[in-house]
């Protein structure tokens, strides 16, 4: 086995348990992660008895060398992006652990599930307040962000 | 591991087709009664002796050794059968029939690879055929049938069935027979032989699959958060164990953010009650394992403690004694540090060092190199607080002293330089340290170890990396920006 950095070898051990035990609703593409270990897609369902039941999604993972020090990158991609008010509408999102509350504790399993939970507990189906705005003009990577959490309660 | 199904803990039942003479029962087989089996005296061949074993037995050798006294059967046929149903017929898997000059037979299987160590001498060998391979692979039946003797009655001294508990049975009967068998033997012989094989084993296992049989990290030596072997294992007041390093990284990604240190498990700020302490028994068993397993190229790799840099994080851990300071030769260091430097070293540094707690406790072996130390210092001139007891004088002390001394203090130098304390006043260089370099006021400043400052203009000219207040070397990494 060739010599893994340290972030790969944090990464392969989190692929690994999260195709061995996913949480319920979530799957992650194990061909794709396991070619570039620094990329995931993760695919998602809406959890049953929510707004978002039979809805599927797909999350994707990006990680810098500096993972888990440094969070992750993470984007809804593809046809779906739930309309939630903390989902902006080009799949960027507004959670407080993929930025500042970021710790090095938090995995791939834990942030998919804090998203999940995110989804479930919301009560009406719309875009975020500065939606438009914010699409126009911020950056490609969500993390450059200066977030402003404005909900606690989610 | 191979079991012997014949043996009494493995419950086998026996029977024979025939009547035995008396005190020769067939039974004689599967207990410990060492007499055998010898059939009533005017039985002829062909006798069936039927073996039930306590589960579905996967064969792979069968030994039979056809003599008791001078009877001896002479040839055999060896049958089994996958089920217990009586009425099921057995299928062959062998046959053989002895000389007068071979002492018995071992019937075993071709496709096993196993080395026949316990073959007795002289005896025959015979291939068990796996046409049925149930029977062989699973067999709760077997049947040796005594076809043939020398003029003499059926017999049977002993026989032996070798085997493991088939594939096909369920974990808890493998586990069962494995269980009875070893409460058996655990101090069984063969034991001391596999023990004393078992270096050369190990050795062959090494140079020829070095990288197959990687040596097993326990789970708990690995950071929970990098997965990796930890270097200094830091409890956190979380109760989960991480790596130092992995602590100071998170410490320095939450200084980005403005943030004091924490958990990173709980968030929790690191406080006066709730601090990270070291996690002394792990380390303790993570450095065991590593000396044990030096041998593996992997473990080799691995980094170690010592030479680590001290950290920051040190600073907050509460009841730490450092490594650094653990054997009794740095002891002796400190203790002469303080001396030393309270003697040589002017004014400034002074001030600071006499305040620390002089550690006074040596160790026998280092007990010479104190005496000769305190012999000197009690010559000195200057007040010292360790020159009331010992009293030894002479040329031959003090030159000792002299050498050790000229060693220790450029020793005691660096290592001061370079050492942070933890008990010591935080305001060490408050006091007495020059604040501007001597040439310049406005150039951008450095700090040595010594604590003296030059500036970048000095810094970049000198040729060699002394200190030119104290003649301290340093290294080129060693100066520290000051910033006001």
């Amino acid at each position: 086995m060739a010599a893994m950095s340290p972030s790969e070898r944090r990464l392969q051990k989190e692929l690994m348990s999260l195709m061995r035990e996913p949480p319920p609703g979530v799957h992650v593409d194990g061909d794709q992660a396991g070619q570039n270990l620094t990329q995931w897609i993760i695919h998602m369902e809406g959890a049953k008895g929510t707004l978002y039941e039979g809805e599927r999604f797909q999350l994707q993972f990006k990680f810098s060398s500096k993972y888990p020090f440094d969070s992750p990158e993470v984007t809804f991609i593809g046809g779906n992006i739930p309309v939630h008010p903390h989902v902006y509408s080009n799949g960027h999102i507004c959670l407080s652990i993929l930025t500042d509350d970021w710790s090095p504790a938090l995995s791939v399993q834990s942030v998919c599930l804090s998203i999940v939970s995110m989804l479930s507990s919301c009560k009406e189906k719309k875009r975020p307040p500065d939606n438009s705005f914010y699409v126009k003009t911020c950056n490609k990577n969500p993390k450059k962000t200066k977030w402003w959490y404005h909900d606690d309660s989610v | 591991m191979l079991l012997n199904f014949c043996h009494p803990c493995l419950r086998p039942e026996i029977s024979c087709s025939t009547i035995s003479t008396e005190g020769y029962d067939v039974k004689n087989l599967v207990n410990e009664s060492s007499q055998g089996f010898l059939a009533y005296a005017c039985i002829k061949p062909p006798i069936n002796i039927d073996l039930t074993f306590i589960c579905n037995v996967e064969i792979s050798r069968v030994i039979v050794w056809p003599s008791v006294g001078s009877q001896k059967s002479s040839g055999f046929q060896l049958m089994a059968k996958s089920t217990t149903d009586t009425g099921a017929p057995y299928s062959t898997l062998s046959n053989a029939y002895l000389s007068a000059a071979q002492g018995g037979v071992i019937f075993y299987r071709r496709d096993i690879n196993e080395t026949l160590t316990c073959v007795p001498n002289g005896f025959l060998q015979r291939y068990i055929k796996i046409s049925d391979h149930h029977a062989v692979n699973k067999a709760t039946n077997l049947r040796l049938c005594i076809v043939k003797t020398e003029n003499s009655v059926p017999a049977i001294g002993r026989i032996e069935v070798w085997g493991r508990v088939a594939r096909c049975c369920g974990r808890d009967v493998i586990a069962g027979v494995n269980s009875l068998w070893t409460q058996e033997h655990s101090p069984r012989i063969p034991t001391i032989d596999e023990i004393r094989e078992s270096p050369t084993k190990k050795n062959d296992h090494d140079s020829l699959e070095k990288s197959n049989c990687a040596v097993e990290v326990p789970e708990d030596f690995l950071d929970p958060i990098t997965y990796e072997v930890m270097v200094q294992p830091i409890m956190l007041p979380s109760g989960k164990i991480i790596d130092q390093l992995t602590l100071e990284r998170h410490e320095q990604n939450e200084a980005l953010w403005g943030r004091s240190p924490s958990d990173p498990f709980t968030g929790i700020p690191f406080g006066n009650t709730c601090k990270p302490i070291i996690a002394t028994s792990l380390k303790a068993r993570i450095d065991k394992f590593l000396i044990e397993n030096s041998n593996d190229d992997n473990i080799k790799k691995l980094p170690r403690t010592v030479g680590r840099k001290i950290s920051q994080v040190c600073d907050q851990l509460v009841g730490v004694e450092r490594t650094v300071c653990a054997n009794s030769k740095s002891t002796v260091l400190k203790v002469k540090s303080s001396h030393t430097l309270k003697r040589n070293i002017p004014s400034n540094l002074t001030n600071s060092q006499h305040k620390l707690p002089v550690l006074v406790m040596c160790t026998k072996q280092s007990l010479d190199l104190t005496e000769s130390k305190r012999t000197r210092l009690s010559k000195t001139p200057q007040r010292c607080t360790v020159s009331d007891d010992i009293d030894i004088e002479g040329d031959c002390a003090r030159n000792i002293s002299n050498e050790i001394d000229g060693d220790l203090e450029l020793n005691v130098k660096s290592v001061l330089s370079g050492l942070k304390r933890f008990n010591g006043p935080k305001t060490r260089e408050a006091s007495g340290v020059p604040k501007g370099c001597s040439c310049c006021k406005s150039s951008i400043l450095y700090k040595l170890p010594c604590k003296h400052v030059i500036c970048r203009r000095v810094l970049t000219t000198v040729k060699l990396p002394k200190c030119q207040h104290c003649g301290l070397s340093y290294s080129t990494r060693d100066p520290i920006r000051i910033h006001d």
